[in-house]
């Protein structure tokens, strides 16, 4: 499955063309670093299907030394793989884009064909031209950036270039490499037709109406491949840029027949010769792009770019092809099946996703399982709710205690996961001479990040100035701008002193999630743990940094179990007589959730709102700021560990840093989200509340060895008066949630990356209570609670021995009818309170100090006077 | 905005039968004619709209990957939505409110080329999410009459302790602080929803505020809320916008108009509305599909807005269990083949429609929706026809297998009979209850005064509850739409907390009234409106005082004595001179 490789694999495969002579197993890739802070799946067989490739010398480009690898080649599903890079020519970065980058796509078709030695059928069905957007980059050289580089135009738009490229073969006027949907596949000459238009007189392209004015025109090249493919759905990577040691690393994401419909890979198909087979293979294709001119050999790197698309025969000749094999995609639940309902906390999501699909196989026992994900606390509430529309099952990483008048719960560990910082970061170097352990970073995706609790405390406290609408005033004029310039964070992270000076490169607020939850409080209980964090939230100064004053009051009760937004202050801007205002929650949006803050902290897009008022529209309005490009992100999120594995993001390491040698700060412990320390953590759990379940409290995994702060343990909690039936299904869940579901791997039904394996014990605790919900009496009488303050109502709200009904929950089996919502008395509290929010401050003495200066003033200015005038030295004032 | 991309791993193994059809498929594929007319296939298609819908599209969208559904949906708001899929950017567009509504301040969007049908979704409540504090304890059971909420979002009222939100709370001692109405920026259903039940219920005070952008009367709907910067109004975007507002500490005295998930969400409470019936109710599940029993539906299949929502008899509902502003979301469905759509992704889409419509439901109101009543999810699923390359069905034979929790055996809306009377405490008038809301459900101490007492409970039985039985509390069952009261419950002794004297309301007995409990809570005075010095004692802050007070003093009359002092030791010594 996964791994993780290294910058330069042990592994290499000399393949010049002879891609399927590859030996797809048993290549033994190094042990992955445990300390880089990645999130590591191991499915313990050692097979690795990981894949080296090596670019070829052919006029006027040589990439020999270019090798590629991709690190899983089979059993693929709608997933992100890793593909590397060394070998390759650094891509400049001041200059515009267009030399020395790569190109990827994912193609299906035969490579290999007889009758198509150019490729020029192949290049057919590739997923490739919805013009995503071309980084921008520096504009020190004035070259020619590469046209169409980003399509499947074939024109050049260059002098020196042909009208068109002498091995084409499509027809002399077409203006598109034409796509051709698998549905009809290469060689079935009976549905030609199906191959979209090339743009030539003979195959025009179609007249639509403009959607904005409505008139007809004839419709754009990705407009033409819109019913296929297009810009939100595409996998196509066009530009990949190289660092500066010749490396580079991307997370492509590979999509089966349900995310690329029209590429078929991994769905049954017949072969050339006939014969069914049980899933389409498909193709990685990386197209190298040089830095000469395609016809004429000349090296363009300070004038232009070698022009045109990558589909273009001169340019495509230099493709690299690695084999991906997909797993069936064939197979699903009946949709129609009647669902048991799961709900909880976000940590579960991936997992649940995962094994959903494995439950409803009837090897499983056929169950059909929803999952809602809503917050820990409202999960609580859920299990304990009568409805009979209310989840049977909730995930939560706080148990859920009960009184004796709430159904019994059992509660089973299901997930053992982390909350991380996940990131996306492009070293961008300043320009001049650099030590060369940090000049070979230029360009490549950051993997190390050390951040101590105080610095995740600044970063969440809108702390730096550039946080805060109008960036902070008089209160934080003396914090830096963002963690780029501050010393701590520059001690620990060498290479952000020679980072890019402009202001724009940095991150734009870590994103975090709106709403509640037990792994947001985990975070701040792990920050407060650390003394230092603590005193500065506290408002001490920590001698660089004072922490935003709104943040000050949420620290001093209960641990917060949301990230605050906590500063009120908008940036205005007045044009003409109207004021408009930009404030913390568009200047630093919220996510909406982990999974989506993962997602968009790779896709670079933080949704935030720029600082700049945008007049040239009517009304005047702020706009957002565009996705980072490729090469030049700077984005970070709180996510869950399972997330930021899903989107092969990097997460930082969590580090104890102090005062050394030369006051700098140096980091003494660093802990990454690690199978290893995450599995550490999961030893430190300690018991809680509710008899025979163990948490883990961030603070003492922190002072642990080794031990990952922010692991979280995730339960399913399970209510025993269920319907008969339905605790059979929901016990299966567990069954299943412990057995294979423990498996790690990326195939459905196996424990996604991001997950540790859950102990033995823990997984022999679920068993046994996955036996005690099956076998729980039915809830006629409920067990005495053993509290006697109380007689327990006979709990008129659950539902009694019925015979389990044949389905699911019977809609019309309604508790409680016409009954009246409870109004209960208010619960004593003391009764005298600080009025909090509003303390007016020391303002409140001005008119005491006032009245008594005047008073003192009125009674002792006579008398002073009088003794002036008495005791005045006569021979004096003579 | 948020934009979620769900891709995930295929699903399961299916069965042999299936795969046999599948493979089938393919063979005539390969083997026959244009594969357009062969076995429909599922594509990822996208949707883009409302964000007041957006959680539960999501989770939708979440749970049909395990069927090879790939649903990617940008919550962008409603504008957005309808403006995207009008121009063949998305496969569907949710919004709340059809196209060509007369907006007074964006103008009309018109529906455009593309053909279209409305398809109804899922129902909520548009709530009132407040931060509200007394005694520095959250305010969890604000209850508001409709004409006091329109006045704070137009500006009239702007204090908690202003004396109609006094009349609508007497149990609570409110402040004298602030309200900060917490607004949409962007274009938005919600906003589109609120304003059109404050055109219509309250007319003259939404036209007040109109004509403060010169707009004529009588003022209508509009999604883009007006609120000048300045003004007191906060302005937000998307409803997680609003929501973060207001739930942060120091955001006491904001409220906002949001999705009711999104409060709960936040573990905030939101405001009991008042309704027709005289009781202030909470947006629950069961309340809103009482509500909307009383919507009317464009019935008219010839008209464009066939199946949007005419929300007056919702407004009006006299039922006490009503919520008044209760609506739902439309998903704006293609009915022709153009722009992006292909058969294959009306196939997809269709199928989608089908789980949402029936057993998506169920997932309606654990995030905080209520599910969508039999006869729109039977309106649905015939609109699901017009959708080029749907796998078309037999409404009335599925409708029959729809695991909607709203159907009952008698036809009836199950959620809407079984949904319980609100307190009452919470009967308009001079009691109140402590109960809270949405995510806040912790209690709010009352005033004495305004307490339910022993027998007042029962005062406000005006009950329409019917029973269902089979699940058997023991003996409520037959419907009892009269005047009786349903509350003398037998047999259902619910147990209240120890050391509080409490009239259980589902009895209507006093339960656990031993006399020192009942004394320790009328010990407990609800709140304290001022701030009251609750430590005692001296204090530093004291000691400063006092110290202040001895400098000044010293500096008031040191300088002109020691002036003197020195000066008379200077006349001395010359004088020795």
């Amino acid at each position: 499955m996964i791994r993780r490789l290294r910058w330069r694999p042990a592994v290499r495969r000399s393949t010049v063309l002879t891609v399927l002579l590859l030996v797809l197993g048993s290549l033994a890739v190094p042990a992955p670093q445990a300390a880089r802070g990645q999130i590591l799946a191991d499915d313990g067989t050692g097979a690795s299907s990981a894949v080296t490739v090596r670019g070829k010398n052919l006029f006027p480009e040589d990439f020999s030394n270019l090798e590629i690898t991709v690190s899983q080649t089979r059993d693929l599903v709608n997933q992100a793989v890793v593909v590397t890079w060394t070998g390759g020519t650094p891509t400049p970065r001041n200059r515009p884009l267009g030399v020395d980058f790569l190109q990827i796509m994912q193609c299906y078709g035969d490579p290999f064909a007889a009758d198509d030695k150019d490729g020029l059928k192949f290049r057919e069905t590739c997923q490739f031209g919805s013009k995503l957007d071309t980084p921008v980059m520096p504009f020190e050289i004035n070259a020619a950036a590469a046209a169409n580089a980003n399509s499947r135009e074939i024109r050049f738009d260059a002098p020196g270039y042909p009208a068109a490229d002498e091995g084409e073969q499509l027809p002399a006027d077409a203006r598109m490499v034409p796509f051709r949907p698998v549905s009809c596949p290469v060689g079935a000459t009976a549905c030609d037709p199906s191959r979209t238009p090339d743009g030539s007189a003979s195959s025009p392209f179609p007249n639509i109406k403009d959607p904005q004015t409505g008139a007809d025109r004839e419709a754009y090249t990705e407009e033409v491949l819109a019913p296929y493919y297009g810009r939100a759905m595409t996998n196509e990577y066009p530009f990949a840029l190289t660092a500066e040691d010749g490396t580079g690393r991307i997370s492509f994401e590979v999509q089966n027949s349900s995310l690329a419909p029209d590429l078929g890979c991994g769905e049954p198909y017949r072969d050339a010769t006939g014969v069914e087979q049980k899933s389409r293979p498909c193709w990685l294709v990386v197209v190298p792009r040089g830095h000469h001119h395609s016809y004429t050999g000349e090296d363009v790197s300070l004038t232009g770019s070698p022009q045109g698309s990558p589909l273009i025969p001169s340019l495509w000749r230099h493709r690299i092809v690695v084999p991906l094999e997909f797993e069936p995609a064939a197979g699903s639940c009946p949709l129609d099946r009647a669902e048991r309902l799961t709900a909880g906390t976000e940590l579960a999501a991936e997992a649940a996703s995962s094994w959903r699909p494995a439950l409803c196989a009837e090897s499983a026992g056929g169950v059909s399982v929803s999952y809602s994900p809503i917050g820990d606390f409202q999960a609580a509430r859920e299990i304990l709710s009568p409805s009979p529309n209310a989840p049977g099952l909730i995930y939560s990483s706080d148990p859920v205690p009960t009184t004796a008048s709430d159904p019994p719960l059992v509660h089973a560990p299901v997930m053992l996961s982390g909350l991380v910082l996940a990131m996306n970061i492009d070293v961008n170097l300043e320009d001049g001479p650099l030590p060369p352990e940090v000049a070979r970073l230029r360009g490549t995706a950051l993997s190390d990040l050390k951040l101590t609790p105080r610095l995740v405390a600044k970063l969440l406290t809108q702390s730096y100035q550039r946080d805060v609408p109008g960036n902070g005033g008089k209160a934080l004029a003396k914090n830096y701008r963002s963690i780029k310039e501050d010393p701590e964070f520059l001690d620990l992270n060498p290479v952000f002193r020679s980072w890019d000076r402009r202001v724009s490169v940095t991150i734009n607020g870590l994103m975090a999630p709106n709403g509640s939850s037990v792994a947001a409080r985990a975070l701040w209980t792990w920050i407060l743990s650390d003394r230092a964090a603590a005193n500065w939230l506290g408002g001490m100064p920590d001698g660089e940094m004072v922490v935003n004053p709104a943040y000050i009051p949420l620290f001093k009760g209960e641990v917060p179990d949301y990230f605050p937004q906590a500063d009120r202050s908008c940036f205005q801007q007045v044009h003409q007589g109207e004021t408009y205002e930009l404030c913390s929650s568009e200047l630093r949006p919220r996510t909406g959730g982990f999974g989506r803050g993962a997602a968009q902290t790779l896709r670079g897009d933080t949704g935030a709102y720029a600082q700049f008022l945008n007049v040239n529209v009517t009304p005047p309005k702020f706009e957002k700021l565009p996705r980072e490009q490729p090469g030049f992100r700077f984005t970070m999120s709180v996510t869950d560990s399972a997330s930021a594995a899903r989107y092969g993001l990097f997460t930082a390491q969590l580090c104890k840093a102090e005062k050394g040698a030369g006051n700098t700060y140096v980091a003494t412990d660093c802990r990454g989200a690690t199978k290893e320390a995450i599995s550490a953590a999961a030893g430190t759990a300690v018991p809680s509340a509710v008899q025979g379940v163990s948490v883990i409290d961030p603070a003492r995994a922190w002072s642990a060895a080794g031990a990952y702060p922010l692991s979280l343990l995730t339960y399913a909690v399970a209510d025993t008066t269920d319907p008969v039936d339905a605790r059979r299904d929901y016990a299966k869940l567990l069954r299943y949630a412990v057995g294979e579901g423990q498996r790690p791997g990326v195939t459905r039904g196996l424990l996604p990356e991001g997950y540790v394996p859950l102990p033995t014990a823990m997984r022999e605790q679920t068993s046994a209570a996955a036996k005690r919900l099956e076998e729980a009496v039915a809830p006629t009488a409920i067990p005495t609670p053993s509290d006697n303050s109380v007689t327990p109502p006979p709990a008129p709200a659950l539902p009694s021995a019925v015979p389990a009904p044949a389905s699911v929950p019977s809609a019309g089996a309604v508790p409680s009818p016409g009954a009246q919502a409870p109004s209960p008395q208010p619960t004593p509290k003391q009764a005298s309170q600080l009025t909090q929010g509003s303390p007016p401050g020391g303002i409140r003495w001005v008119l005491l100090g006032v009245l008594v200066v005047g008073l003192v003033g009125g009674v002792a200015g006579p008398i002073l006077r009088r003794f002036g005038t008495r005791y005045l030295p006569t021979n004096v004032a003579e | 905005m948020l934009r979620l991309r769900i891709r995930r791993r295929p699903a399961a193994t299916r069965g042999a039968a299936r795969l046999a059809a599948a493979v089938a498929a393919v063979a005539l594929v390969l083997t026959a004619a244009p594969p357009a007319q062969a076995a429909p296939r599922k594509v990822p298609i996208s949707g883009i709209g409302s964000t007041w819908s957006a959680n539960a599209i999501s989770t939708w969208a979440r749970n049909v990957q395990a069927n090879n559904i790939q649903v990617e949906y940008e919550a962008a708001g409603s504008t957005q939505g309808r403006v995207q899929f009008r121009e063949g950017k998305a496969h569907f567009g949710v919004s709340e409110i059809p196209y060509g509504l007369q907006d007074i301040f964006s103008g009309t969007d018109s529906k455009g080329a593309r053909q279209s049908a409305y398809m109804p979704i899922v129902a909520g409540g548009t709530a009132f999410m407040y931060n509200l504090k007394i005694g520095g304890r959250r305010v969890t059971n604000l209850r508001l009459s409709g004409e006091v909420i329109a006045k704070i979002f137009t500006g009239v009222i702007r204090k908690w302790n202003d004396p109609a939100i006094r009349a609508d709370n007497p149990g609570l001692n409110l402040p004298a602080r602030s309200i900060v109405p917490v607004v949409r920026q962007d274009g938005s259903g919600t906003t589109a929803q609120f304003t059109l039940w404050m055109s219509k219920q309250h007319q003259d005070i939404w036209a007040a505020h109109c004509r403060k952008w010169n707009k004529p009367s009588p003022c209508g709907i509009t999604s883009v809320y007006p609120a000048k910067a300045g003004s007191g109004f906060v302005g937000a975007t998307g409803s997680d916008g609003v929501s973060t507002y207001v739930r942060q500490e120091n955001a006491e005295g904001a409220i906002t108009y949001v999705e009711y998930s999104y409060a709960i969400n936040a573990k905030f409470p939101v405001v009991k509305v008042l309704n027709e019936g005289g009781y202030y109710v909470e947006p629950t599940a069961n309340n809103v599909a009482v509500a909307l029993t009383q919507a009317k539906i464009n019935s008219n299949r010839g008209s464009d807005d066939y199946l949007t929502q005419i929300l007056d008899g919702v407004y009006r509902n006299n039922d006490p269990r009503s919520y008044p502003l209760s609506s739902y979301s439309y998903m704006i469905v293609p009915t022709k083949i153009e722009y992006n759509l292909t058969a294959d992704s009306g196939y997809t889409l269709g199928e989608f429609a089908y789980y949402f419509l029936c057993e998506g439901q169920r997932q309606a109101e654990v995030l905080g929706y209520s599910p969508l009543p039999i006869n729109l999810v039977q309106a649905g699923m015939e609109q699901a026809q017009q959708i080029p390359g749907v796998a078309k069905i037999d409404v009335a034979k599925k409708i029959r297998t729809c695991n909607n929790p709203t159907v009952s055996a008698d036809g009836g809306n199950a959620l809407a009979k079984s949904a319980k009377m609100p307190s009452a405490c919470d009967r308009k008038g001079s009691t109140q209850s402590g109960t809270g809301t949405a995510g806040a459900p912790q209690d709010t101490p009352i005033l004495p005064a305004a307490r339910c007492s022993g027998g007042g409970g029962n005062t406000g039985g005006t009950g329409t509850g019917t029973g269902t039985g089979g699940t058997g509390t023991g003996g409520t069952a037959g419907p009892g739409t009269g005047a009786g009261p349903q509350l003398g419950t037998p047999g259902g002794a619910a147990g209240p907390t120890p050391g509080v004297a409490v009239v259980d309301p589902d009895t209507g007995e006093v339960a656990g009234a031993g006399g020192d409990a009942g004394a320790g809570g009328g010990e407990q005075v609800a709140a304290l409106p001022v701030s009251l010095d609750g430590t005692g004692g001296w204090q530093l802050r004291h000691t400063l005082m006092l110290l202040a007070a001895l400098l000044l003093v010293g500096l008031v009359i040191g300088p002109p004595l020691v002036s003197h002092a020195v000066r008379s030791r200077q006349a001395d010594s010359w004088g020795e001179r």
